[in-house]
């Protein structure tokens, strides 16, 4: 079978008055101040995906891992590390500063409302703080027979859950809650939840699916990875775990939660809590075994 | 369907030119550097199929990063069965899907104003004017469409995908993608025809009397 001709084509049979119409459709092309303000958030979240390319056995030696980052040497990158780092003018800056107002500022005329004003994503549920100095890793992280709540199924580790079984990759599906001013003020200013420490009864201290779900922050997520990894570059492990947690706290269901978990392995494995990283880096690649980031995790966690 | 999966050989540019994609060896570019192409190349297309999807203009920018970020993730595994205008589109059938799905739990009304969508190449004001209006009659023709019609006539006849790349993209049979163009047309048709007939009609005066 052969296509027909299309009605644009010559000969394709449409009329003028059709032609015209679908020109029109053909010539839609995205506004530019769109189209650069969506790529520099692209950027910025795919800067934030490199983890430790070339890590080794950081963890068996314990020592610092000094790969380069796969996706630091992306020129793409770089030019958005470095909007960030110089301060350049305009809209790249503030597109990828972190504070919510600052982006609603930021957005001008060509910008419509955005629904991500309307509300901040928090569970509430405060996840298990991660290994931040000597505290203990999550305990039962890859215990096998946990099941994880389906809502949850992309967010690794930090709920005492294991591996997901069943998750989906690669599209982000899942959305978190929006319990509330007290649950987000909780979350927000990382004092715990109550439900903190509780068991593996996630049902039990989560509520139950809210009507209202949270709305998309892709771009305040991605700066918040860049600067993560960025911390991560400088040596300061310990910061970039207390960063990966408020970061947890507030992207629960995150579009960048592959990467926030990739780099909280790595950041673990820094900060030479090597029984931590190895937990959670098994658990990643259980819940994540084709992601792009699977072979830097196996690396870190090589022997 | 096309899926992730394999190794992957990929026209990257509109030259016809087909390139080993992310097969990490020193010769192919950096992921970064293809991502960048890709979005140089398709984002427009990405754009208007996600707005074909329903995915509300307010929405749009945050739609379109989260279909790259997942270009990004799954780039390294993407399978050449297809092209990449069709992969591009059943990711953004996924997400706005998705998205759907969020806007209805927040009770949002999906339908908004264009997003300033008008061709850069029209700086004249009149045409831009006329752009427009014929988008906004275009728009209001397709919506009267079902929906699986509209979908392969706008894949075949705006986006010119082959009815190969539409039957992979939608997870149709050829036959079916072809059948459903006809029907489309059809209805493109009559639309068209009926808003014509509309147009000649004398308005009522108040009291039912022309």
């Amino acid at each position: 079978m052969t296509d027909p001709k299309r009605w644009l084509d010559q000969g394709g049979g449409g009329s003028a008055e059709e032609r015209a119409l679908l020109r029109a459709g053909r010539e839609v092309t995205m506004p530019r101040a769109l189209r650069k303000r969506v790529w520099l958030g692209i950027a910025a979240g795919a800067a934030g995906l490199g983890t430790a390319g070339a890590a080794g056995s950081a963890l068996g030696q314990g020592s610092a891992i000094k790969g380069a980052l796969s996706m630091l040497s992306g020129s793409a990158a770089k030019g958005v590390i470095a909007l960030v780092i110089v301060g350049g003018a305009g809209l790249g800056v503030v597109a990828l500063r972190s504070s919510p107002h600052a982006l609603r500022d930021a957005r001008g005329a060509h910008d419509a409302p955005s629904v991500r004003n309307e509300a901040r994503s928090v569970v509430e549920a405060v996840p298990e703080p991660i290994g931040i100095q000597n505290a203990n890793p999550p305990s039962t992280l890859g215990t096998p027979g946990v099941v994880p709540r389906q809502n949850d199924a992309n967010d690794l580790p930090s709920r005492s859950e294991a591996a997901p079984s069943a998750v989906r990759e690669p599209a982000p599906k899942t959305t978190a809650h929006a319990p509330g001013p007290r649950a987000a003020a909780r979350a927000r200013s990382g004092v715990s939840s109550p439900a903190q420490g509780a068991d593996d009864n996630v049902d039990a201290r989560l509520p139950e699916p809210a009507p209202e779900f949270a709305a998309s922050r892709l771009r305040e997520e991605s700066a918040a990875v860049l600067a993560i990894r960025e911390t991560l570059l400088t040596g300061n492990a310990v910061e970039a775990l207390r960063m990966l947690e408020r970061a947890r706290s507030e992207f629960p269901s995150g579009a960048l939660r592959q990467e926030r978990e990739a780099l909280t392995v790595r950041a673990l494995a820094e900060s030479h809590q090597n029984e931590a990283a190895r937990r959670r880096g098994e658990a990643f690649l259980r819940a994540f075994p084709r992601s792009p980031y699977a072979a830097d995790v196996r690396a870190l966690l090589a022997p | 369907m096309c899926s992730s999966g394999d190794r992957v050989m990929i026209r990257l540019d509109g030259s016809g030119d087909v390139l080993p994609l992310f097969g990490r060896s020193s010769k192919v570019p950096s992921p970064s550097m293809n991502l960048e192409r890709i979005y140089e190349l398709h984002a427009d297309f990405v754009f208007r199929s996600l707005r074909r999807l329903g995915v509300p203009d307010h929405d749009a920018g945050d739609a379109l990063q989260e279909v790259f970020l997942t270009v990004h993730r799954t780039l390294s595994t993407f399978e050449g069965r297809c092209s990449m205008a069709t992969w591009l589109f059943t990711i953004c059938r996924s997400i706005a899907r998705d998205r759907r799905r969020r806007a209805y739990h927040r009770y949002e009304v999906v339908a908004g104003p264009l997003v300033d969508a008008e061709p850069d190449v029209r700086s004249d004001l009149s045409k831009r004017l006329e752009h427009r209006q014929k988008l906004a009659e275009l728009d209001s023709i397709l919506d009267t469409m079902e929906e699986e019609q509209r979908l392969v006539f706008v894949l075949f006849e705006i986006e010119s995908l082959t009815g190969g790349e539409i039957s992979e993209a939608l997870g149709i049979p050829l036959g079916t993608a072809y059948s459903r163009l006809r029907l489309a047309r059809a209805a493109f048709r009559a639309s068209i025809a009926r808003r014509r007939a509309a147009d000649k009609t004398p308005l009522l005066r108040v009291g039912g009397k022309p």
